[in-house]
């Protein structure tokens, strides 16, 4: 009696005889040889790449800071102390977490830059242009945020210069600033929040902002031709 | 469009399928790296190409819609480059990490560090430090237009740039955004400052 396959089985086994392979694995690898990337694909373009893969050292170097940070007033600056003179390689991490921060912020500004130098902006691409603006918003609150975790004289100092210039932009800014800072003074509030929003809301929203930008990148395609 | 071919498509199987996507009036193309194991199809005739599902010879049909011709594969040429462009900012991370680790004030508690604005924060740090305080809001305000009118920007430049008076006028927001593009670039260095 011959053994019972199923129609999973025989479509598997079909696609590893149609590319000659031996495994799943190398029959991928033979399925992305199919998948070209767009011509356009070129010189500043790259930016968008260093982006995603500077996000990626971000959520890596932001996870191994996180097992040995507290997020308290009494103990936050301590434990980034101890994260700087204690944990192996501590400091690295620390310092490359804080860098990808500015190069990150950088590359999404120069990216804006260019998209909207090429008119890369213009129907049919106009949603994208929009998500990638709130993106921009998210990076800039990734940094700003990031800055007073250490609970230090300097991030407080940013802090609250960041907060004042958030309070004086009308409508949203005020509200924004009041939420964030979650008292009259930055406080032991202000750091669970800037912490929450560092930690969980930001990353959701730069997944999902992320996500829809490169549905419609896929949708639309690149934009021909350089800057005109 | 991509229609996969099985590993013991025909000949005849396969000019049929090429006169039956031609009838269509959709234009086809073969792809030399496959050894004829693949049909790409040209256009966006998502509908019609997967109605061939399931024709003698035809494997598997791949809906993307990124293009092939031109390009260069994914695997290995393009994620090698991705490889290549990853191990150079983490390079890059590295050497600044090492040489220029980030300073580490005083317990918050102690006292404010008076530091200047970070670099990102220095453009709207000066047009709202150029008004004075009772008119603050005006500073405010222009911040949250210039964040708009970026927001804003496809709906704002709708010109045409086929017609001249469209390409002229389109042209014009890009100088203007390119100086404000300059100006903000030269605040975040601090050299004015």
């Amino acid at each position: 009696m011959s053994p019972v396959v199923t129609n999973e089985r025989r479509v598997r086994g079909a696609r590893r005889s149609l590319y000659g392979a031996r495994s799943h694995l190398t029959a991928a690898f033979a399925r992305a040889r199919l998948i070209h990337v767009s011509p356009e694909f070129k010189a500043t373009r790259w930016l968008s790449v260093a982006v995603l893969i500077l996000l990626v050292v971000q959520m890596l170097t932001g996870i191994l800071l996180s097992l040995h940070y507290y997020p308290e007033p009494g103990t936050a600056y301590a434990s980034t102390r101890a994260i700087l003179g204690e944990v192996t390689a501590g400091w690295l991490v620390r310092a490359v977490h804080h860098w990808a921060g500015d190069l990150v912020l950088a590359a999404v500004l120069l990216h804006v830059v260019v998209v909207f130098l090429r008119r890369g902006y213009a129907r049919p691409r106009h949603l994208q242009w929009v998500f990638a603006f709130f993106l921009l918003q998210a990076t800039l609150g990734f940094r700003f945020t990031g800055r007073l975790l250490p609970w230090d004289g300097l991030g407080l100092d940013a802090s609250t210069r960041g907060l004042d210039l958030l309070s004086a932009v009308p409508v949203l800014g005020p509200l924004v600033a009041d939420w964030l800072r979650g008292g009259a003074e930055i406080g032991p509030n202000s750091l669970a929040r800037f912490y929450t929003t560092h930690v969980l809301i930001l990353p959701w929203a730069t997944f999902f902002l992320l996500a829809i930008h490169l549905w419609f990148l896929r949708r639309h395609g690149l934009k021909k031709g350089g800057l005109r | 469009m991509i229609i996969l071919l099985r590993h013991d498509v025909t000949p005849a199987e396969v000019t049929g399928l090429t006169a039956q996507i031609r009838a269509m009036g959709l234009e086809t193309v073969t792809l030399d790296d496959t050894k004829g194991q693949a049909i790409e199809v040209l256009g966006d005739e998502r509908g019609r190409v997967l109605a061939l599902a399931g024709s003698p010879g035809v494997e598997e049909i791949l809906t993307r819609r990124l293009p092939l011709a031109g390009g260069e594969p994914l695997w290995p040429h393009f994620a090698l480059r991705v490889g290549i462009l990853a191990v150079a900012l983490v390079s890059l991370l590295l050497l600044l990490a090492g040489f220029l680790p980030p300073a580490l004030g005083d317990a918050a508690s102690a006292h404010k560090d008076a530091h200047p604005p970070e670099w990102y924060l220095r453009m709207p740090t000066t047009v709202l430090g150029a008004f004075p305080s009772s008119l603050r809001w005006i500073g405010g305000t222009l911040v949250l237009l210039f964040g708009l009118a970026v927001l804003l920007l496809p709906f704002i430049d709708r010109f045409d740039p086929e017609t001249p008076r469209g390409r002229t006028l389109s042209r014009a927001i890009r100088a203007a955004g390119l100086l404000v593009v300059v100006g903000s670039v030269v605040l975040m260095t601090g050299v004015l400052s």
